[in-house]
């Protein structure tokens, strides 16, 4: 069957940032140089073809893009400046776009204000629901300490459980749709029910140390990679990804255990006040860094969602540290309700738009990726 | 035709033969392998030899200076150089005789690099013996060398321009300014050729017509250029400096005299055969000259309007393969590539899009050759607007289907690892190569050398880029190879100044290696005129036949074939010839 050249759909990549894409005259140089690419995994001129000639159907049902982790070397080298290393991050936003079946994603992508409105109507519903459970004003007695001001199981009930069971519903559908795409419409390859257990520890192990960073690096040795700083992006991509994780894990699902200090205090605070707060403020601040400093090829282009993801985790983390202050330095009550509203008036919207929408369901798609790739191989291998 | 030159050498018939021979090292090159002084001193004492010499370096002028010593000293009067090719240096050694007063023609040049140290270098010893043998029959060459004279010919100032195309008006313009007398001939009733066609052109989108109305404008200023209008050759004859070419005029015929002609014919589009990529099936499979005409036609009447998509086939009667591609009249495909039509095509492409930014554009190609100055960057213009490539492999070819009122396009994709693709457009435009324009006229009576490809061959693609063998013929053009406009006038220009440069003396000086016939010996068999390689050169008077020396090349075809040994070719005697086979078969 010939393949039927469809125009539109390069065009439709490039609303995701991919603007040069059309310059590329397929001589396979990214492809050469990509640390990542494999012979049976090769990215990215073949899945750039694809996207020229319109195959929707081979474009969303690759896993290359999120197998990437944009080192820019293939946009260092590129004899026509077409930026793959762009096209593959424009493609990681037209999959989100497509995993999402809603359509709010896409949204989010292609037009300029729309995540923008999005944050603002969760603001309001966030705003309200505080105005009938707490009201705008404290009610401060005498004996009013800040756990009975703003007793952290109505906010685990309120806010934090039907937050989490939004962002699981629609993380869960859009990650079966995820599985759909790539996995069993692919009828090259059959993986046995067995596979799925077998690669479900090296998966982990590899999501949660994010080992393909360390192959992106420039140099040769490992110290020389560390000494060079070609590892410092993997580094505080770790650093910023576990004091996220562990934040959210605290606070979304164990709240009253998270704010009361007295329990288990030493790992509080090293983990939480220390390692966490650090991580974010740094973290956020280095990437921020980058993407103004435009060294890099992969901090050169700055979709809105990608500043979006680095100023709201930031904000959340230094609301959250005020927050943190505020109740156990125990200075004043009214500052604290103020301080903890206008925190989840920052955090809530965060979560609710970019964890399943945007940027950050990455975070889910990355391993999933990883872990279908992995069950592939292995299924070709027992062949 | 005397020369002055040769009448007042030191030599003369009747005085003793002395020769002096000279053996070059070559800087190592010969001497690394040859053993040259016993070269030098074999023959010192060969019969004939006066002076026998070796040197680091003949052509130094501490080389040539020792035989201008010893001819003014030692009174040698005949010289044997023993060193490189005489294509290097026999110009050289003439010059050298021709200071110290001896006749340039009395000099022999042995090859004993190329033909002796070069290729026999595993065998010194041979190599040696051979030099000396090589060097001998030379000896015995020239000690029966009479001194020659160039051949002059008296040349006319004039010079006909046999097409009016760019090539033809550029070569006309610059002779025309030297103030020769010019007569420009084309066969269609306006100047220009395939400039009337070009619209706006690249590199420089100046539109064609505007070129050659200040041509034309340049070209009428000068009353020396007598421009022919639909005029056609019908018969050329005569040699350099003589040649006298028969014109029909607007049917009525004419003949001038010119001392050169430069050549510059062009070309015709290649004509699709009906069916090849679905040509003459639809109106909608058009070729690049069709296309341009539409651009043109569109900027008034904006008639492409309504045409969504196009794809543009490339190599459409250019690189052919004798197994997938039907061949012209004379069995042949076109197996050459037509240079212009890559940037060509990518160029119209740009304008296409400049007015209409949303048009699909498909292209299929089986290689981007747009290998002028700046002209890769319409290809990199085009992909980044958008424009999507197809590579077909060489051993296929696109299909394209008519289907309904749109045409399906398919075809391998070497970028897509060779997955067939289709496309669907509205138009085709074939990327139509260029033929050679039929001068078969011409050609015959000129016997001009046509390459495998049906251009006409220069003389050698670098050192010779405008000339045939055949003096006072001069090619330019696309009549030579595809080429661009630009191409095409630097062609006619350098044509021109070629031309130029033979006639500007008024004269010409030939080499004096021509045939002369003996008419007491000759019976009249004429066996001479049928064997002549050049049409005239030989021609029976009084029953005897006679060479006409501005015509004869000394090829010696027709000293072989004479039965009385009637034929001598100056400077390479029958008599010579026999001295030089003892010489060398004597151990």
């Amino acid at each position: 069957m010939a393949i039927k050249v469809n125009p539109g759909l390069i065009e439709e990549i490039k609303k995701y940032g991919a603007f040069d894409i059309s310059a590329c005259f397929n001589c396979g140089n990214c492809t050469a140089v990509c640390p990542l690419s494999k012979e049976k995994m090769s990215f990215p001129r073949k899945i750039i073809r694809h996207g020229q000639l319109g195959m929707a159907t081979s474009v969303q049902s690759s896993l290359e893009p999120w197998l990437c982790y944009y080192c820019g070397e293939c946009s260092d080298t590129c004899p026509r400046q077409a930026e793959p290393g762009e096209y593959m991050m424009s493609l990681r936003r037209y999959l989100i776009a497509k995993y999402d079946f809603t359509g709010i994603s896409k949204l989010f992508y292609t037009n300029k204000y729309a995540e923008f409105i999005a944050i603002f109507i969760v603001q309001l519903i966030v705003l309200a629901g505080w105005y009938l459970l707490f009201g705008l004003v404290p009610n401060i007695g005498v004996n009013t300490t800040a756990a009975t001001l703003l007793p952290p199981y109505i906010i685990h009930w309120y806010f934090d459980v039907p937050m989490a069971a939004i962002l699981t519903i629609f993380i869960i559908a859009f990650a079966f749709n995820m599985y759909y795409k790539t996995m069993l419409c692919d009828k090259s390859v059959k993986v046995p029910l067995k596979l799925y257990f077998t690669n479900l520890w090296r998966t982990a192990f590899e999501s949660a140390s994010q080992w393909r960073f360390s192959d992106c690096a420039g140099s040769k040795t490992f110290y020389s990679k560390l000494l060079k700083g070609d590892y410092n992006y993997w580094i505080m991509h770790f650093i910023l990804m576990t004091s996220y994780v562990s934040l959210f894990v605290g606070i979304v699902f164990f709240l009253d255990w998270f704010q009361n200090v007295e329990k288990y205090r030493l790992l509080h605070v090293v983990l939480y006040d220390y390692y966490a707060n650090i991580g974010l403020i740094a973290g956020t601040g280095y990437f921020a860094f980058l993407r103004i400093k435009k060294n890099f090829s992969r901090s050169k282009f700055s979709h809105v969602s990608d500043w979006m993801f680095v100023i709201l985790l930031f904000l959340t983390a230094i609301t959250g540290i005020s927050l943190h202050f505020a109740r156990v330095d125990n200075y004043s009550l009214q500052a604290f309700f103020y301080i903890y509203l206008i925190h989840m008036l920052v955090a809530i919207p965060m979560l609710v738009v970019e964890v399943p929408f945007s940027k950050w369901s990455h975070l889910v798609y990355r391993p999933m990726a990883l872990y279908f790739d992995n069950l592939k191989k292995s299924a070709r291998k027992l062949k | 035709m005397t020369d002055k030159s040769a009448e007042q050498s030191r030599d003369f018939y009747r005085q003793d033969v002395k020769v002096g021979v000279y053996v070059c090292h070559c800087g190592g090159n010969i001497s690394d392998i040859i053993d040259v002084e016993d070269v030098a001193r074999d023959l010192s004492d060969y019969p004939g030899v006066s002076v026998s010499r070796n040197y680091i370096f003949m052509c130094s002028s501490t080389g040539q200076g020792l035989v201008e010593e010893d001819i003014r000293t030692k009174g040698i009067n005949r010289v044997v150089i023993a060193a490189c090719s005489p294509a290097l240096h026999e110009l050289t050694f003439r010059g050298t005789l021709e200071r110290a007063g001896l006749n340039p023609y009395l000099y022999e040049h042995v090859n004993i690099r190329e033909q002796g140290s070069w290729v026999h270098k595993s065998n010194k010893k041979a190599a040696t013996e051979k030099s000396k043998k090589l060097i001998r029959a030379a000896v015995e060459k020239i000690c029966r060398q009479n001194p020659l004279e160039a051949i002059r010919v008296n040349a006319a100032r004039s010079i006909a321009v046999i097409g009016g195309g760019v090539a033809g008006m550029s070569a006309a313009l610059s002779l025309g300014r030297q103030g020769f007398n010019v007569y420009l001939i084309e066969k269609e009733n306006r100047l220009g050729g395939k400039l009337n066609s070009l619209w706006k052109a690249y590199p420089s989108e100046e539109d064609g017509e505007k070129t050659l109305e200040e041509l034309e404008k340049d070209i009428s200023s000068l009353n020396n250029i007598n421009i022919y209008l639909e005029s056609e050759v019908k018969k050329i004859d005569g040699y350099v400096g003589n040649f006298s070419v028969e014109i029909v005029k607007k049917g009525s015929p004419e003949k001038i005299k010119v001392g050169a002609l430069v050549i510059t014919t062009g070309y015709v589009h290649y004509i699709p055969f009906e069916g090849e990529y679905a040509y003459k099936t639809t109106k909608k499979v058009v070729t690049l000259p069709d296309f341009i005409e539409m651009l043109k036609d569109d900027e008034k009447n904006g008639s492409l309007k309504n045409v969504k998509s196009v794809a543009f086939i490339h190599c459409v009667g250019s690189r052919q393969n004798p197994s997938l591609d039907k061949p012209q009249k004379d069995e042949k495909v076109n197996d050459y590539c037509s240079r212009t039509c890559c940037t060509s095509a990518l160029f119209r492409i740009k304008q296409l899009l400049e007015k209409y930014p949303d048009k699909k554009i498909f292209d299929f190609y089986r290689d981007i050759r747009t290998y002028g100055l700046q002209h890769e960057s319409y290809y990199e213009e085009l992909s980044k607007k958008g424009v999507l490539f197809f590579r077909y492999p060489e051993d296929t070819r696109p299909q394209v289907e008519v289907k309904g009122d749109k045409l399906e396009v398919k075809s391998k994709d070497i970028l897509t690892w060779n997955e067939e693709v289709s496309v669907e457009v509205d138009m085709v435009v074939l990327l139509t190569g260029v033929m050679p324009a039929d001068i078969s006229v011409i050609v015959d009576d000129l016997k001009l050398p046509i390459g495998s490809d049906r251009f006409i061959l220069e003389a050698h693609p670098k050192l010779r880029p405008v000339e045939v063998p055949n003096l006072g013929i001069y090619i330019g053009g696309t009549a030579q190879a595809p080429m661009d406009l630009l191409e095409a006038a630097y062609g006619g220009k350098a044509a021109a100044s070629k031309a130029s440069m033979l006639l500007s003396k008024g004269e010409i000086s030939l080499d004096p290696f021509v045939a002369s016939v003996n008419p007491e010996l000759c019976d009249g068999c004429e066996k001479c005129i049928g064997e002549c390689l050049y049409p005239g050169a030989i021609v029976m008077e009084n029953g005897k036949a006679k060479v006409i020396p501005a015509l004869c090349k000394g090829c010696g075809a027709c000293a072989a074939v004479c039965h009385t040994r009637a034929i001598n070719v100056a400077g390479y005697s029958l008599e010579q010839i026999d001295a030089m086979v003892e010489a060398i078969s004597k151990e």
